[in-house]
Order: structure tokens, then C-alpha cells, then sequence
């Protein structure tokens, strides 16, 4: 009867006292330092008596979200999806196919430098709009390769890597063209964001400077 | 006589191990019951704290400082869009993706339920999302194919592959949930997983519960599917909403701002 108990009864009991926990919690506990609620009494919810303080209140508000929004066209790179779009509030202007940061991560064996090439995520603004770009080799463009960092600057030019146009959304960040356009639509850039030369045209003419870049 | 008495003994010995797990499992019932009496079965009586007429201008108000709110955070966040029928993500107050939401009527509870379950109980005017479940999906590039890209540009498959997902749920406390499906065909993700996700889905329901299916074009659940971490804020706009934030407009101001900004450089 013991053995019984022991080897079949409190296993079962364990099983169905985890079960229980399980579908009582969801799995797992949510971060509450990551969650981000809004309780009521956070927000002032209650409208003042006066109809005059209160369609100040409702100015201020919608004043204040009106104020966010882009009143020119905006691009929007989704770096899930690699897609890019140039958009206004409820309509798409363009959509293509694009190539965001991979993610990976590249260590320099001899120095411990690391590099982890990721889009960087936010709001951002076009900086720098050239045309016939040439790329500027960074450190672990050579690295990677195995090759020595050249002492001379001009050794790290190359005119043909960027396609015909480059936007930078600031901290050497660009969306630019590439030679490797079969390549487009899977994550494998250092950062920067490829888009093919006949749609990075049209995005170049009609994107000014200090144009807002969403990217998520 | 002795295997009359013998064949006694072991009826008995059964007897306690039934009482024994019948015993687990009404304790295991007892602590389901404890807890959803704070959750309010979903169709009969609610108990609310604060019962919001989604047309008032209070209502609205509180809506538009929530999601200013949600806005300073400067991370993307979920808006279910009742009134126009669309699932947005915005980023800063900004629409940065937006899909027809197309509810499967004969599966779903209605918007309105859903909606009224979503502002019922402590009082939350944004919740963060709790859960979400892959059942099936497949890869969006054979893995051939990117190993072969892989050895190219030195990044993992793993990193490069995108799931693109046939059926997965987002799940909010206070028995919130909408599943999603997609055109494609996939595989289930983990048979086990699903059955323990299916047995206390089925388990809870009973206690309360506003669920609705939505149909999902693929590429777009990609996206949505990859967005949705635990935690992701959601903000809903009710049904018939006509408020202060479906009639926003750029300001002139913010306008004028960029182009002097653009100009300078």
C-alpha cells in the first residue's frame, strides 16, 4: 500500500497540483517592470463641472496628440517583416520589400572588441540625403574578412556596396541600396536598412530632409 | 477465507487511493474557485469598480490621457480598434501599421462584450499583454536556403528565419483573448503545449471569458505575432467610438517645426 502511495498516488497529485498552477497562472508570471498599464486614477478622468475649464482641458489634450503626429509624410521601417513603407496617418504611399539588421553578434578574437548588428529601434529623423554614395568601411567590415584595419582612410572607400542613393537616420545608420538584392526580405544587414534601387529612388524624391523615420 | 478477507483489503487500499486523489481534486477545484472569484463570469452579473459610458466625454478624455501616456513611452503599442474595425500598432502616437480586423462573427463574442470586459475590473484603461500561444506556423525561407546565406553573411538561421504563424492567441487578464488565423498551412509548434494551453483555456472559460477569432492575412501576422512580447501595452477604442482620437490632426505647429528644422540644414 505504500509503494502504492509513494510511486503512483503522489506523483499523480504532483502532476495535478502543477496542471492546477499552470493553467491557474498562464505559464508564466508577467515582468511587472516591463508591463506598462494605465489605472484609472493615473489619468485625470473626470472632465472639470466647468464647461469652460473643461473644453480647455480637452484642447490641451487633443493639442498635445495632434502635436505628435507627422503632418508630412513619414517612413516606417518594419524590421519583423523587413518591409518599408512611406506613409501619412491612414494611407500608404509605398511599400516595399527591405533587408534589416541581423542581429548577429561579431567579436574581435584579439582585441574582445563586439559588435551586435541590429536596426536600432525608435524615432528618428533623415539626417543626410546623398546621392552616388560610397561606403566608408568600418573596423569590422575587415575584421570579418580577416583582414588587417588599414592605417590609410582611403583604403576603406568603396563606391559600389550602397546602390545609388543613401537617407542616414542619424549614428551612421542609412537606408541605401545594395548589390545583393535577391537578398532582400531576409535580415542580414550590419544595421543599416537595403531597399531595392527602383523603390529607394522613389523614396529618396520624396523624402526631404528631417522626414520622421518610425522603425520597430 | 483467507481470499475473501485478502480481496477485502484490497478494496479497501483502492478505496483510500480514490478518496485520496478525489481529495486532490477538490482541493485543486477549491483554489480554481477562490481565484475566479475575482473574475466575474463573463455573461452573467459583472461586478465593476468603475462602469465607463464609452460615450461621455469623461470616458473620452481618460482615453486620449491614457494614450498620451502610452505615447511618451516611445515603444510600440496595440490599439484594437473597435469603432473602424482595425488592429493598429502605433510607435510615439504614430500609425505605423494597420490591418483590417476581420472578426469571425459565429466564433467570437462581440466587440462590445469584449470591450466592456477590457475596462471592467481594476480599473485599467491600458492592460499589457499577458500571453500569446504559437499553435502552428512554418518558416518563412527554407532553412537550406538561409544556411546557405548564413555562411555568407555570418548570422545565425535562427536570427534570420521569420515564423510565419497559421494560428496563435493573445491572451490579457481578466479573460481576454482573440486568436488569429492565417491562410497558411503549418505545423503544430508543440502537440503538448497546445493540449495545455486548449485544457486551460477550457478550464477557465467556465469562470469568464471574451474571445474572439480574427482572420489574419500571413504576412501581416508576421509582424504582429513577432510585436506582441508579453507586456505590450493595449489600448482599445470602443465600438461606435467617435472621440477625441479618431479626429486628431497633424498640427500646423509640428509642421512648421520640421520644415524650419529641414531648412536650417
Amino acid at each position: 500500500m505504500k509503494k502504492i502511495v509513494f510511486f503512483v498516488v503522489l506523483p499523480l497529485l504532483l502532476i495535478i497540483v502543477a496542471l492546477s498552477v499552470y493553467v491557474l497562472k498562464g505559464g508564466r508570471d508577467i515582468d511587472t517592470q516591463e508591463a506598462f498599464s494605465v489605472p484609472i486614477d493615473s489619468v485625470l478622468h473626470e472632465l472639470p463641472t466647468d464647461s469652460k475649464l473643461a473644453k480647455k482641458e480637452v484642447q490641451k489634450v487633443k493639442k498635445a496628440l495632434s502635436a505628435l503626429k507627422p503632418a508630412k509624410p513619414y517612413i516606417v521601417i518594419d524590421t519583423h517583416a523587413n518591409r518599408i513603407f512611406l506613409r501619412i496617418e491612414d494611407s500608404i504611399l509605398l511599400e516595399a520589400t527591405c533587408s534589416a539588421g541581423s542581429g548577429g553578434e561579431f567579436i574581435d578574437s584579439t582585441t574582445g572588441r563586439k559588435w551586435v548588428f541590429n536596426t536600432p529601434r525608435g524615432i528618428f529623423k533623415v539626417d543626410s540625403k546623398i546621392p552616388h554614395p560610397w561606403w566608408r568601411k568600418p573596423d569590422w567590415a575587415f575584421l570579418e574578412e580577416g583582414e588587417q584595419i588599414p592605417n590609410d582612410d582611403g583604403e576603406r572607400l568603396d563606391p559600389n556596396m550602397m546602390g545609388d542613393f543613401a537617407l542616414g537616420f542619424g549614428d551612421g545608420f542609412f537606408i541605401h541600396g545594395t548589390i545583393y538584392e535577391r537578398l532582400l526580405g531576409v535580415s542580414v544587414t550590419h544595421g543599416c536598412v537595403r531597399v531595392g534601387s527602383d523603390d529607394l529612388e522613389v523614396l529618396y524624391n520624396k523624402t526631404p530632409m528631417g522626414t520622421y523615420v518610425y522603425i520597430f | 477465507m483467507f481470499i475473501y478477507s485478502k480481496a477485502k483489503r484490497i478494496i479497501a487500499d483502492a478505496g483510500k487511493i480514490v478518496a485520496i486523489l478525489m481529495a486532490g481534486i477538490i482541493l485543486i477545484i477549491g483554489i480554481n474557485a477562490c481565484k475566479d472569484k475575482k473574475e466575474p463570469p463573463a455573461k452573467q452579473g459583472r461586478i465593476e469598480t468603475k462602469k465607463w459610458d464609452f460615450k461621455s466625454e469623461n470616458f473620452d478624455f481618460a482615453l486620449a490621457q491614457a494614450e498620451l501616456q502610452l505615447a511618451g513611452l516611445k515603444k510600440p503599442y496595440l490599439v484594437l480598434d473597435f469603432s473602424k474595425n482595425k488592429l493598429i500598432l502605433k510607435l510615439n502616437g504614430v500609425a505605423v501599421w494597420d490591418v483590417p480586423m476581420e472578426i469571425t462573427a459565429d466564433e467570437s463574442d462581440s466587440p462590445e462584450d469584449f470591450t466592456e470586459r477590457f475596462f471592467s475590473d481594476n480599473n485599467l484603461l491600458v492592460r499589457p499583454l499577458f500571453d500569446k500561444h504559437l499553435f502552428a506556423g512554418k518558416g518563412q525561407s527554407s532553412d537550406s536556403v538561409l544556411k546557405i546565406i548564413s555562411g555568407v553573411v555570418r548570422a545565425s538561421v535562427e536570427l534570420m528565419q521569420r515564423e510565419v504563424p497559421e494560428r496563435f492567441q493573445l491572451e490579457w487578464e481578466n479573460g481576454l483573448l482573440i486568436e488569429f488565423r492565417t491562410e497558411i498551412m503549418g505545423q503544430p509548434k508543440s502537440k503538448f503545449k497546445n493540449t495545455l494551453v486548449e485544457l486551460r483555456r477550457t478550464l477557465q472559460r467556465p469562470f469568464g471569458e471574451s474571445a474572439m477569432v480574427v482572420r489574419l492575412d500571413s504576412k501581416h501576422a508576421i509582424t504582429l505575432y513577432r510585436v506582441a512580447e508579453r507586456g505590450l501595452p493595449t489600448l482599445i477604442y470602443p465600438p461606435k467610438y467617435g472621440g477625441i482620437l479618431e479626429n486628431i490632426t497633424p498640427s500646423k505647429e509640428a509642421n512648421q517645426k520640421l520644415e524650419r528644422k529641414a531648412s536650417r540644414k
